[in-house]
């Protein structure tokens, strides 16, 4: 499941995925727990999950809602969230 | 006790429960590391410095001092395009002299499109022998950096590590 957003050219920067979160994830959690902890930060996100993938902005909403837990959950939030944010404003820089 | 001379795993995650025991990537965490940080760039004559925090996935800026635009939004980076991941992942100080040429960096987007030229980073150890992150000054000209002045720079890193040890609640400093 990926979204359909571009790589960014001058930066080579592909957008992160749901598919990366649960794979970041899932090497402190386990699978099944981190697929809980996924699905659980996009509803309190108020992110609905479709089969077309987050969009970037949805993605940096629910790793908001991830970088407030506890221990290395939220650490991987934060990482998360660097990532969808520099996506962000590069694409929205035109770069 | 982790040994800080092994090469480090950014996604290791005692490094990470580490990171979040310490609580480094708060808003308020900047209050506390901004002085040194701006005491880094003024110290070594340079327009920009941090303290960053590295994962295998992102770099997060805990303090900034002089950056601006998207690095600034951002508050972070990949960490492929982390000039401290190298200092991170080695246990050493990271020295570039002049980005344009310096085979790790050279074809780093932060050197090809926002204009970074030269870093110096030293690690960050905590008393539990995790690295962190680095402090680091970087700048948009080529340049050298002096013996004196990565002294500097290890004092004030000593420094910060203090200040952040000092978040750890029960008092675990050596």
């Amino acid at each position: 499941m990926t979204a359909q957003a571009p790589t960014i050219p001058r930066y080579r920067l592909a957008p992160p995925t749901e598919d990366d979160a649960l794979a970041m994830l899932a090497r402190v959690l386990g699978v099944d727990q981190a697929a809980a902890t996924w699905l659980g930060a996009c509803r309190d996100a108020g992110v609905r999950r479709t089969d077309a993938g987050l969009s970037p902005a949805e993605l940096a909403r629910v790793a908001e809602r991830l970088s407030k837990a506890a221990g290395p959950t939220g650490v991987i939030g934060s990482s998360l969230g660097v990532r969808a944010r520099t996506w962000l404003l590069l694409n929205r820089g035109g770069a | 006790m982790v040994d800080p001379k092994k090469s480090v795993d950014l996604g290791d995650t005692a490094r990470l429960e580490e990171i979040a025991e310490l609580d480094l990537l708060g808003p308020e965490v900047d209050d506390i590391l901004q002085a040194t940080a701006e005491e880094a760039a003024e110290r070594l004559r340079l327009p920009m410095s941090l303290v960053s925090v590295v994962t295998d996935q992102a770099q997060y800026f805990a303090a900034h001092h002089g950056l601006t635009g998207w690095m600034r939004e951002a508050r972070g980076t990949p960490t492929e395009w982390s000039f401290c991941a190298n200092a991170v992942r080695s246990g050493e100080p990271f020295v570039v002299e002049d980005a344009a040429t310096h085979p790790l960096v050279r074809e780093n987007p932060l050197v090809t499109e926002d204009g970074i030229r030269c870093y110096a980073g030293i690690p960050l150890v905590t008393v539990r022998g995790h690295i962190l992150g680095t402090l680091c000054v970087i700048g948009t000209e080529a340049r050298s950096f002096s013996e004196d002045e990565m002294d500097t720079l290890r004092t004030l890193a000593d420094r910060a590590v203090e200040r952040i040890e000092e978040r750890r609640g029960g008092g675990e400093q050596s």
